[in-house]
């Protein structure tokens, strides 16, 4: 079950005099299992002084720990593990027992390596400095000028400028998709040219969250790209103006995570899940494919993916390079991790907390 | 896994600092004048012997601010 989001602060516009009103929702993501850093709810309104004391429930959403601690605390949560969620609400009741208000605060245990990730789900983290995954040979593109579609989840984690997340080329052109923290935009590379879509815009209170991206890329003597944020079309035809043009070369064709190919060194900060591509338009099926954030295998879909990399389970020997790095479902293409330790494979917990957009 | 982050002058292959770090000479990331090099390793390790007297540790956050850089970072193309 997915984490809900924090909610804001719940005083009520025109609130009557006497009303008890919580403290505004908290959240923490925590490293990794163990016992759980010790937290405080924040005191209650409470103008006629109606609380007589406090109640508090462990929700788990996942997960087998035990919760202790009195009043407005503080707790603690003990004998968690990596991709444990719980929610806490305390109660402020009056002195017959009735709930006056509740608070409410969300704990995800999100982060550390977990060996064999392959069946739970999980994603890889990139540092951002110089790590990537590459796919030698991994997409199979039917000709010189396919239409191509690349799906992706994403998560930035630091606020720099953009940096490429996924993308297909061939050594000289190809296309990504390009993310900073508040944008995403998809970036064509035509030799020593390049071409952008323009930016479309993340809202800032989603930023926090995975995102989903779809990206169309649409062969022709004019190529034009569609753009898809969480399911929702932000670009239906996309022009790339000046002449631009690929093709991408069928045989040298290659897939890649986290930093570009070509381009300008910028490496991805954050987190990558669940990439796909087709080697088709696959713009009216996004409602199946976003599939409203619930996880599910994108292989059971009437048009399912030509490449598909879900979980991305890295493996924990492929600095060296001469390790399966990445799992590929579809053609057994795995990719190879570079620069990367092991550590960088996280769990799926808080990847599909859901934004609006 | 948290990591310490090192920036230094570039090693040659043969250098026992890379049996110690996350990267391998022919894939560690250099500044755009080749002379310069990025390391890093576990936060909890300790610093690599052997390392060059100009070798300056940082945080994640800080050398991705270096990173960031003109001596990192070609020029930014045109922004959407």
């Amino acid at each position: 079950m997915p984490l809900t989001r924090p909610t804001s602060a719940t005083s009520p516009p025109g609130a009557p005099a006497g009303v008890v009103t919580p403290p505004a929702a908290t959240s923490e993501a925590v490293a990794s299992g163990g016992s759980v850093t010790s937290w405080t709810f924040g005191a209650f309104t409470d103008p006629d002084g109606r609380i007589d004391s406090y109640s508090a429930t462990l929700v788990t959403v996942t997960g087998s720990g035990s919760l202790s601690g009195s009043g407005l605390g503080p707790y603690s949560i003990t004998g968690t593990a990596d991709g444990d969620a719980y929610t806490v609400e305390l109660d402020a009741l009056d002195s017959d027992g009735g709930v006056l208000a509740t608070a409410v605060h969300t704990i995800a245990i999100a982060l550390g390596a977990l060996p064999g990730d392959y069946e739970t789900g999980g994603a890889v983290s990139f540092d951002g400095v110089d790590q990537s995954i590459s796919f030698a040979g991994s997409v199979n593109i039917a000709s010189d000028t396919s239409t191509l579609t690349l799906s992706a989840w994403f998560r930035r984690t630091s606020n720099s400028d953009y940096q490429k997340l996924a993308g297909i080329d061939d050594g000289t052109n190809g296309f990504q998709l390009a993310v900073s923290r508040s944008w995403v935009s998809g970036f064509w590379r035509q030799g020593s040219g390049y071409a952008w879509t323009g930016g479309k815009t993340i809202p800032s209170a989603d930023q926090d969250f995975w995102i989903h991206l779809l990206l169309v890329s649409v062969a022709g003597a004019t190529p034009t790209c569609k753009m898809y944020i969480n399911g929702s079309s932000v670009a239906a035809s996309w022009s790339l103006g000046g002449g631009a043009s690929y093709p991408i070369s069928a045989s040298a064709a290659s897939l890649n995570l986290g930093s570009p190919r070509f381009g300008f060194n910028e490496y991805f900060d954050g987190r990558a899940a669940e990439v796909a591509v087709w080697n088709s338009d696959q713009s009216a099926n996004i409602a199946a494919i976003y599939n409203s954030r619930q996880r599910h295998d994108l292989m059971d879909l009437p048009s399912p993916p030509d490449v598909y990399y879900a979980p991305l389970s890295a493996n924990g020997d492929n600095t060296d390079g001469t390790a399966g790095g990445v799992y590929e479902l579809v053609g057994n293409n795995d990719g190879t991790g570079v620069n990367m330790d092991g550590s960088e494979r996280i769990n799926l917990a808080d990847a599909f907390a859901p934004p609006t957009l | 896994m948290k990591r310490t982050y090192c920036i230094c002058s570039d090693l040659p292959p043969d250098s026992p600092v890379w049996a110690h770090v996350a990267q391998r000479h022919d894939t560690a990331r250099r500044s755009l004048d080749g002379l310069q090099v990025v390391l890093k390793w576990p936060a909890t390790s300790p610093t690599p012997d052997g390392l060059p007297a100009d070798a300056v540790l940082y945080t994640h956050a800080e050398v991705l601010a270096v990173l960031a850089g003109p001596e990192w970072t070609p020029p930014d193309p045109e922004l959407p």
